[in-house]
């Protein structure tokens, strides 16, 4: 007679390339988002910027949504296998990290909707960057949603990372780069706001190199 | 306090890469994005010119 412990396999069946896709699309969606900071880093050094509270907020959110999809990595990595808990409890922190992004980008660009206003920084393709973050993590919102809603065929529990192979490499690679740019943004936020709690409304420079009197 | 959530974020993503416990991962992460909604708060010091409460 067949007991239940014979009808459950012990070790979970090794998914079909579709139920990967959540594993794949986590690691986009990480590297996606600190992608995006990076251009922030980038524009910061491009045209000599120096980013408002408002976008640092914003840079934080963003990380929070990557750190989301990134439990759903470090689960795979560990375990090899991802539950649908652990699904639902990454996407949930990247959604509502999200949220919380969307409305620091809503906010500032409603600081700067009025006829004739000139906006804060430079634009990129047309579009300041809170506007851009703003239509980001909009897209974020409706992405998630038709993730956890194909669920079913996308979402296998068995994602044997690991071992050596592509899975493991995309997950490592995912998780190095985003601990790489908090970082370095730790640097550079550190640099701009110096011995101060709070960073100024407009800043203008770096003030811990003022600070340390390596300006003059 | 920019660089400490900073800090913080990149010690709830090394607990993340550690194998940590669930509870200390996502107690960090949640206390992080409540340090991140507090510092918003405080930036916020007008209201917009658009007849809007925010």
């Amino acid at each position: 007679m067949a007991t239940i412990e014979s009808l459950i396999p012990e070790t979970a069946p090794d998914a079909a390339p579709p139920g990967k896709v959540q594993y794949w699309f986590a690691c986009l969606f990480a590297i996606g988002w600190t992608g995006v900071v990076c251009v922030g880093l980038f524009q910061q050094f491009r045209v000599w910027e120096h980013p408002c509270p408002l976008c640092v907020v914003q840079r934080m959110f963003m990380l929070l949504a990557a750190m989301g999809a990134a439990y759903i990595v470090r689960t795979a990595l560990l375990r090899g296998s991802v539950t649908g808990r652990h699904y639902m409890t990454g996407w949930g922190l990247a959604l509502v990290a999200v949220a919380g992004g969307s409305f620091a980008s809503w906010r500032q660009t409603t600081l700067h909707i009025l006829p004739g206003a000139k906006g804060y920084g430079s634009e990129v393709f047309g579009l300041h960057l809170y506007v851009w973050a703003l239509i980001l993590f909009q897209a974020s919102v409706l992405v998630i949603g038709i993730v956890l809603a194909t669920a079913h065929t996308t979402a296998d529990r068995s994602v044997p990372a690991t071992g050596p192979g592509l899975l493991r490499t995309a997950g490592l690679f995912a998780l190095w780069f985003l601990g790489a740019v908090i970082a370095v943004n730790m640097v550079l936020v550190f640099l701009e706001e110096g011995y101060h709690w709070f960073l100024p409304d407009h800043p203008n420079r770096y003030r811990f190199f003022d600070e340390v009197g390596m300006l003059g | 306090m920019d660089t400490l959530i900073f800090g913080g974020l990149l010690a709830t993503l090394i607990a993340m890469y550690r194998e940590t416990s669930r509870m200390v991962v996502l107690g960090a992460w949640w206390v992080m994005l409540i340090a991140v909604f507090l510092l918003m708060a405080h930036h916020i010091t007008s209201s917009l010119a658009l007849t809007l409460s925010y």
